[in-house]
């Protein structure tokens, strides 16, 4: 990286890295990466949902009980929270390929608000089922639905959930640093794709969610 | 996130309103269909999901511009998933 000009409205001209011939192929390799990452990660939660399905077919009756237990006002908010940052983060990229950077950081701003309302919730909805005794594993005490299948819908229902939800505070720690990189130049319209990767990410998060949403609250 | 992406213009922001609103209709109508007990709802919700991720996929992940190896990946992932959607079903059906 080189400064272009003195002065507080230095912006830094990004040089391709040392094992790339320019920065389109170096932006190239990110991008292919990044979908590999993708992929991978989708593999991991394939693998749950494989499970998932495995055992609601052998303990149907206690998992339709136990998603009618289910918080569906805050889980049917927070996917359109999920749904609205994805857009919100397609319009922070579509902001930063037209310069715009205050834009940008507006989107991400949004995008981030929406997800740490969403990890709220999630907070919420927890402490709404341990209340009821309805906790993972060894630890079910829940009254209401007591016998094996309601303990396997939990356990799954917070594993499955909870890693999601790790996903998506991981996700806000990255979109906060790349705020932070594109609120001092590092990220610009000329070399963005550091932004694109992390808002692929988001996306990802966003379509798990989106699966998750009728596995554990809508398929009674 | 796209490798023929290089014109601003291609992110077109009108298509971006379009998916959302798309996408939160079809939650919505999944919601619906749940709240009024729908005959066969388990698939048709499953279906709405899928549709869901599809539009997020092509139209905010611009999946529709990446260059071959990209879109070979994304492929393969999904096979996958299909594979092993074909292995559990395989599985109930057969236990």
């Amino acid at each position: 990286m080189t400064v272009s000009e003195p002065g507080p409205a230095r912006e830094l001209v990004r040089e391709a890295d040392v094992q790339f011939e320019n920065l389109a192929r170096q932006a190239h390799a990110v991008r292919f990466g990044i979908w590999v990452f993708l992929a991978s990660e989708l593999l991991l939660f394939a693998g749950l949902f494989a499970l998932y399905t495995a055992y609601r077919t052998e303990y149907s009756a206690g998992f339709i009980e136990g998603i009618r237990h289910a918080e569906l006002a805050i889980g049917t908010i927070n996917t359109s929270l999920l749904v609205i940052s994805s857009y919100t983060a397609a319009a922070a990229l579509r902001a930063i390929r037209r310069d715009a950077p205050r834009a940008t950081l507006a989107w991400l701003g949004v995008t981030l608000a929406l997800g740490i309302v969403f990890l709220a919730l999630k907070g919420l909805e927890y402490s709404h089922h341990a209340a009821d005794g309805a906790l993972p594993g060894a630890y079910y005490a829940f009254r209401e639905l007591p016998g094996h299948g309601g303990q396997l819908f939990f356990t799954l229902y917070y594993f499955m959930t909870g890693l999601h939800v790790l996903h998506l505070a991981a996700a806000v720690l990255v979109l906060a640093w790349l705020a932070w990189r594109v609120s001092r130049r590092r990220t610009t319209a000329a070399y963005h794709a550091d932004l694109e990767g992390g808002v692929l990410y988001w996306h990802l998060v966003d379509c798990i969610w989106i699966f998750l949403y009728p596995l554990f609250y809508l398929l009674a | 996130m796209t490798d023929r992406h290089r014109d601003p213009t291609l992110g077109d922001a009108g298509k971006h309103r379009l998916a959302l609103g798309a996408v939160l209709a079809l939650q919505y109508l999944s919601l619906g269909l749940h709240l009024v007990g729908f005959d066969g709802y388990p698939v048709v919700a499953l279906v709405l999901a899928g549709t869901m991720v599809v539009i997020s996929a092509s139209v905010f992940m611009d999946l529709r511009w990446a260059l071959a190896p990209t879109r070979l990946v994304a492929v393969l992932a999904v096979l996958y998933l299909g594979l092993l959607c074909l292995g559990v079903a395989g599985d109930v059906a057969f236990r």
